[in-house]
């Protein structure tokens, strides 16, 4: 059994490049364990290694192989497992595009008995339940322009995904949401939504725009309902912290313990 | 203008007046936003949840405490001394739009004491759930409490404005009702729901030939039921629950486990333990009902009418029904599958798409996300599997209660002395 493993630069088109060399070099074998991995990913002394560059024409190629395959469900579903964050996500997608490839034209995403594909369907399950969450977890402030703004943290890089969602919701109002991990931002203009860069946006002086002045006073009124409605008889932390994890605490305006004075002065 | 201090005090007053209804779900919904606020998700979100576990996805709120009724189980109960309050119209719909805006809510549950009379009230509510739509613009979620004896046009119009409308029957017996709620009887929560269900189904009808028939309560209905404030057993809950879903056609019905909050020789002695255990029981039994296939009589037999506490219902049933196991995972129709104690419906889901193409092992469907622990016993793979001898042991459910509940051990350990 042979160790060889594809590096590549991190990015998607990097990832369909070495799918591309790895069936074009014929290394989709029994005798071979093929991994492909970004170059960040820890060295191993005893496989063959190879860096590869990206080539967005092999990329395309192996990108409409994959749309031929599974359709626009399927790749949909596809892109939502590559969200998730691991080491060895590379080497699963590669083993649901072999296992695909070698069953085509049969649908494989339901082979649950086949590792990858139940991998692959766990990282979909993760990926939407922070898309999910993320949907509930954003907490807007009015800032004095009317625009509605929310610092968010999601664990997978799930915004663009949930930004049509905002768009048809709050239709009627500007709105922009920053993910504080990877430094960019959705901003709703009311008729479109665009990605902006953090950078940018503070070049902008979003991070000098005062609040509406009825802001805090609907902050407090939120953090009064929050308490309101506990019912202290049924504590229950256990269950409160799973179904609301720590970290998405830091941007939840009901779990702010010190709530912003309310200002009742107009600008 | 609205003066900041009264509504926060409102607020505190009249959402933890509401809080003792359970029912919170905003699924169901389907409206669709044209360029103005809000739209109701399918699934509902759960925005936040409270300390004790509980979701928050609407702003449940009285509007008025102030009753002219005096159920014993009530905090605004006219007998009780507890400070009042009333919001305007203009504060609950400036208190909905500014939430929803921000993001902390799906929409409004909007309940009241009765103040004045039965039609007043609900006129009241009306008012509000149509100014939120006419004049706002909101397309979010609206649950609206019919409220006992309001006239039938009254519920007509509330269906029109609101995605769900409910009311709580509380008290599953009427004799249980006629002791802790002398003014009303079952009869008044009966006939509104009949109202409401028999519009559903006649707008639903002309819809088929008049596109333009407004949509008339499209999350449909739902009730709740306190457990443990009177005597009845599991069995009276769940049958009552069962015509609920048969009968009247109810969309959801909710459990909630008296909190002894009121001095009342009625009632449990404040400080009694709130059953949250068999209050979950009876959510399961709901399960089964709903989405497992279950009739109401397979839950508890006639002599045993009440939920074993140590076991889930499932596992009480296969249990007591030994002898239609084991099944074979590879062939068994789907119902079975769904009966296999440790297999949830996601997982049965996944065992019949992926058998097609595998034969499948305890393994395989151990990774499906099935509780094998539990299902090894009753079902043959294509392998050997040593567990199906104990599958007619007499001890096999004290082996699974010790392994099955550590989920509930919390809580079962704060209760224990209670119900043995
Ligand atoms: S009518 Fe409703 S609000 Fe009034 S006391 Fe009875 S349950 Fe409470």
């Amino acid at each position: 059994m042979k160790d060889v493993i594809l590096r590549h630069d991190g990015s998607f088109d990097g990832f369909l490049s070495a799918v591309f060399t790895a069936y074009e070099r014929k290394l989709i074998k029994s005798d071979i364990r093929l991994r492909i991995t970004n170059t960040n990913a820890p060295a191993d002394l005893f496989a063959r290694s190879f860096e590869l560059t990206t080539d967005p024409e092999k990329a395309q190629r192996v990108w409409r192989r994959l749309h031929a395959l599974w359709g626009a469900e399927g790749v949909r579903y596809f892109l939502k497992g590559a969200l998730y964050d691991c080491t060895e996500r590379d080497t699963v997608l590669l083993g649901v595009i072999r296992h695909s490839i070698a069953n085509a034209p049969r649908s494989v995403f339901t082979d649950y008995a086949h590792d990858d594909i139940l991998t692959l369907s766990q990282w979909v399950k993760s990926v939407q339940r922070e898309m999910h969450r993320m949907k509930a977890f954003v907490r807007f402030a009015k800032a004095a322009d009317g625009i509605y703004c929310a610092p968010v943290a999601p664990d997978f890089d799930v915004l663009p995904l949930i930004a049509p969602f905002f768009a048809r919701r709050y239709a009627d109002q500007r709105w922009l949401i920053a993910d504080m991990r990877r430094q960019y931002a959705v901003y709703y203009d009311l008729t479109s939504t665009t990605l902006l860069a953090l950078d940018e946006l503070a070049i902008q002086g979003w991070e000098q725009q005062n609040v509406d002045a009825e802001e805090p006073f609907y902050q407090r009124l939120w953090q009064d309902y929050f308490r309101a409605t506990n019912i202290a008889e049924r504590a229950n932390r256990r269950l409160h912290i799973q179904h609301m994890p720590l970290r998405y605490w830091r941007y939840l305006t009901e779990k702010q313990h010190a709530p912003k004075p309310i200002t009742t002065e107009k600008k | 203008m609205i003066n900041h201090d009264r509504l926060q005090n409102k607020l505190t007053i009249l959402a933890d007046a509401a809080k003792y209804d359970v029912s919170c779900s905003s699924s169901g919904g389907k409206r669709d936003n044209k360029g103005g606020l809000g739209n109701a998700s399918k699934s509902g979100i759960c925005h936040t949840y409270t300390e004790d576990g509980r979701c928050v996805s609407l702003l449940k709120i009285l509007l008025s405490n102030h009753c002219i009724y005096d159920c014993a189980y009530c905090v605004s109960r006219s007998s009780n001394d507890v400070e009042r309050a009333a919001f305007t119209v203009e504060e609950v719909v400036a208190l909905t739009i500014n939430f929803y805006r921000r993001n902390y809510i799906e929409g409004l549950f909007l309940s009241s004491g009765i103040f004045k009379n039965p039609d007043h009230t609900m006129s009241r509510m009306i008012l509000i759930a149509k100014k939120l739509r006419e004049e706002e613009n909101f397309h979010g979620y609206i649950h609206l409490k019919t409220i006992p004896k309001a006239a039938p046009e009254l519920i007509r119009e509330a269906g029109l404005y609101a995605d769900r409308l409910s009311i709580n029957m509380e008290i599953p017996t009427p004799s249980g009702l006629a002791k802790l709620a002398p003014e009303k009887d079952h009869q008044d929560m009966i006939a509104p729901m009949k109202t409401v269900r028999d519009e559903i189904v006649a707008l639903k009808d002309m819809r088929k030939t008049i596109k333009s028939t407004p949509k008339f309560a499209p999350a449909g209905q739902s009730t709740q039921l306190i457990v443990g404030a009177t005597a009845e057993t599991d069995r009276q809950i769940i049958d009552v629950a069962n015509n609920c879903y048969k009968k009247l056609q109810l969309k959801r019905v909710y459990y909630s486990g008296y909190v002894p909050v009121l001095e009342d020789s009625r009632l449990p002695a404040i400080g009694t333990a709130v059953p949250q255990v068999r209050e979950h029981r009876l959510y399961q039994a709901d399960w089964l009902m709903r989405f497992y296939g279950f009739q109401a009589d397979e839950i508890l037999d006639r002599q045993s009418p009440f939920l074993d506490l140590d076991i889930d219902p499932k596992l009480a049933w296969a249990l007591r029904h030994r002898h239609q196991f084991p099944i074979h995972i590879q062939y068994a129709p789907l119902e079975m599958i769904l009966r296999v104690p440790g297999i949830g419906s996601k997982s049965a889901h996944k065992i019949v798409a992926a058998r097609r193409n595998e034969r499948l092992t305890l393994e395989h469907i151990r990774k499906m996300g099935a509780a094998v622990n539990r299902a090894k016993y009753f079902i043959i793979t294509n392998e050997h599997n040593p567990h199906l001898h104990q599958l007619d042991d007499l001890d096999l459910k004290q082996r699974l209660a010790t392994g099955s509940h550590s989920k509930y051990k919390q809580a079962l350990s704060g209760q224990m002395p209670l119900f043995t």
